[in-house]
């Protein structure tokens, strides 16, 4: 009795305790997860992005070659897969060929001798494998968010998240790491549900010296949480701790500022990407005009619930896709909104579906790299060979109008899927207000 | 609303009825049950018609999903592993085969970029004719004295799809070529008869009989999957790790879906991991037992 009584806590730690009680939600769960697991670990050992090789390369001279100052801008991250290539290099074999492909300076050179490896497959399987640990984490960690008393629907964005093509897309075909900020930004959110302010702030912090995405939600949070005065300035300070502690630990150990050096950056760039060019030099920075407008709608909210909050988290991702330049991976962030709103308004969940279709064809003008070069591990004579889509278009069509036709489109429904998402909020008001 | 005052009218009947403090003839609950079937079917009836809609289109969207993707593994497959698929203006390099009728096709394309193409076909029997298709004022083809070489200087313009020499060679027991793109070779960029099928040497000679040979290639031994399997053979303890954890997740999901409520459910199960065992079995076979090179 005692054995089953302590399997029982643990499935309610994991699963929570409204969807256990009942059998068949329960049965369904176990179902929805064991199909979203065997897609993902289809996908886990046989395609790849360059990134992840670089992310493991910059980790590679750590762990091989000593040198820590590998990827400064990222430096928490790149110590977590540091760590990681350090313990799972004793599970790959041939580890001096192994090594010697990872330190290879060449990206072109390491990239054709990684896909020929003999181990490639098994290298990639452990790569990926943190992230798919992580991704099942979200899994259950989105089942707490809301809907306390409907396991019904907390079912639902279960299957949202388990079957969701964006996120296996990204975690395991493009293979790159933000699943890892993900995690971080929902233990935040559930720990801001439970009114540990300082802790979320806290958490929230972490996931921003992982990825500095999070950092869109920051102003969000704050001010969710904030109940007197004085919590905006402690939240805020708490919020950017993280990033302040990184900045002078960079500063003092490699003499190099993170924050400077991540503003010079082409990724700080594409969020100035999209701007209304006025006289001289002035020119307005769309996504920055508009993200204020949501902040500002957001503070003017009377009841600031939970729900909301989410809301309008979800529509700050989508704002950023919808008017700058992005890498797909950066829609992954949306994602643990989306699917929640998905349960009060099915129809956002099609314009998801038909976001990700039009996503696929937004990559292609990306280049080779984003597309047929994911299936290298296959066969890379193959795939090098092959015509890639942009030559197939460029046939009949100049291929950046036929993207760009696409990437309209991506955008217009991004931000319809915003309007509908204020719709939701809309709708949250006027049933607070009953 | 209209279904759920009907239910209770029809209960209290029911209950009055049971209870014989009111005296009602079956005919009239049955006319009354009649009434709130229909009332049930005219309320529910869109709905039900809407949601067997959602049903239908979402089990066609999927059916069209996994037809799109086996059309485009057909397709994949059919490009690299059974002919050769020259796409003028997207193919890059030299494609050559043999037609129905015996005619040789020496086709070239650089993805509709600027590139000269120039070389020579040579053969032990006669070139009876030859057609140059796409061919500009300024490209040459001759022929020798002797009939049995052809060279060709083709430049493709910016933008240009393709060039093709269609050769009748007669009475032969080898071709013989020598293919240069810009001046140089590419040999991975030479195809003859097959995608990927790459001569080792720059002047290289094919067999009368290279053609139908080809055919006869098993597929594993054909990319993209002899590179594929070569490098699944070279990891096998990790392919039957994959394998396994596969099969018993798959395993896991038939249980919970359709075995649970089967009468030899034991039985089934055990046909399942029986059969996952010979299915590992299988690759362990296939992957030691065959040669990809």
């Amino acid at each position: 009795m005692k054995v089953k009584a302590f399997f029982k806590k643990i499935g309610c730690f994991i699963c929570t305790e409204a969807i256990l009680k009942d059998g068949n939600l329960s049965k369904l769960l176990y179902k929805y997860f064991l199909i979203g697991v065997l897609i993902r670990l289809t996908f886990l050992p046989f395609f790849f992005q360059r990134d992840v090789l670089s992310t493991y390369q910059r980790a590679a001279q750590t762990v091989f070659a000593g040198n820590l100052a590998a990827d400064f801008q990222q430096f928490v991250m790149h110590l977590l897969h540091s760590a990681y290539l350090f313990v799972i290099k004793f599970l790959i074999p041939n580890i001096d060929q192994f090594a010697k492909i990872m330190l290879t300076e060449s990206s072109w050179t390491s990239w054709i001798d990684f896909n020929n490896f003999f181990y490639v497959y098994r290298a990639l399987f452990l790569f990926k494998f943190p992230y798919f640990v992580l991704d099942i984490a979200c899994m259950f960690l989105i089942l707490r968010l809301v809907y306390d008393n409907e396991p019904e629907k907390k079912l639902k964005i279960f299957k949202y998240w388990a079957l969701n093509p964006l996120v296996i897309f990204v975690t395991y075909i493009f293979a790159r790491h933000d699943i890892v900020a993900v995690f971080f930004i929902l233990i935040s959110l559930i720990l801001a549900k439970n009114n540990r302010k300082y802790w979320s702030i806290a958490v929230l912090a972490l996931g921003i010296i992982m990825r500095f995405f999070p950092i869109m939600i920051l102003p969000f949070l704050i001010l969710f949480l904030a109940k007197r005065k004085k919590d905006y300035l402690v939240l805020f300070s708490i919020g950017i701790t993280g990033l302040i502690l990184l900045e002078v630990f960079s500063y003092l150990y490699f003499g190099n500022s993170v924050i400077f050096s991540l503003l010079n950056t082409q990724h700080f760039d594409y969020i100035l990407s999209a701007k209304l060019t006025l006289i001289s030099h002035d020119a307005i920075f769309i996504f920055i005009a508009a993200y204020m407008v949501l902040l500002f709608s957001f503070l003017h909210q009377k009841n600031k619930t939970f729900e909301l909050f989410l809301n309008y988290c979800g529509m700050v991702y989508l704002l950023y896709v919808a008017t700058s330049y992005f890498h797909p991976q950066y829609l992954l962030y949306a994602i643990p909104f989306l699917a929640i709103v998905f349960i009060r308004r099915n129809s956002i969940y099609y314009y998801h579906i038909i976001q990700f279709v039009f996503l696929m064809f937004v990559l292609i003008y990306w280049g080779d790299l984003v597309t047929k070069f994911l299936f290298a591990p296959i066969d890379i004579k193959y795939v090098l060979y092959l015509p890639g889509p942009i030559q197939v278009i460029n046939r009949f069509y100049e291929p950046v109008k036929f993207v760009n036709i696409f990437r309209s489109v991506f955008t217009a429904i991004s931000l319809w899927m915003i309007y509908l998402i204020y719709r939701v909020n809309k709708s949250l008001n006027s049933d607070l207000q009953r | 609303m209209i279904i759920i005052r009907l239910l209770n009218k029809l209960n209290k009947l029911k209950n009055n009825v049971e209870h014989k403090q009111v005296k009602v003839k079956p005919v009239a609950i049955k006319a009354f049950a009649l009434k709130l079937s229909e009332a049930k079917t005219a309320v529910l009836k869109p709905v039900l018609i809407k949601q067997v809609a959602i049903k239908q289109a979402a089990a066609k969207s999927f059916k069209l999903l996994f037809l799109c993707i086996l059309t485009a593994c057909l397709f994949m497959s059919s490009f690299g592993c059974t002919r050769l698929m020259f796409l003028p203006g997207i193919s890059s390099g030299y494609y050559i085969w043999k037609d129905s009728s015996e005619k040789i096709h020496v086709a070239w394309s650089m993805e509709r970029n600027q590139a000269v193409f120039n070389g020579w076909v040579a053969t032990d029997g006669v070139i009876a004719g030859f057609d140059g298709i796409g061919f500009a004022d300024d490209d040459t083809v001759s022929l020798n004295s002797e009939r049995n070489k052809l060279e060709f200087n083709a430049p493709i313009a910016q933008k240009e799809l393709s060039q093709e020499i269609v050769l009748d060679v007669r009475d032969y027991s080898y071709l013989e070529f020598e293919l240069k793109i810009n001046d140089g070779y590419d040999l991975e960029r030479t195809h003859v008869g097959e995608y990927l099928a790459n001569p080792e040497t720059a002047v290289f000679r094919i067999d009368r009989d290279y053609f139908s040979t080809l055919k006869d290639v098993p597929f594993y031994k054909k990319h993209p999957w002899s590179a594929f399997f070569y490098k699944l053979s070279a990891d096998i303890v990790f392919v039957i790790f994959f394998v396994f954890i596969i099969g018993v997740i798959a395993i896991e999901i038939i249980r919970i879906t359709s075995l649970r409520k089967k009468k030899n459910y034991n039985w089934y199960l055990f046909l399942c991991y029986g059969f996952l065992i010979l299915v590992i079995a299988g690759i362990y076979l296939f992957l030691t037992g065959f040669s990809f090179v």
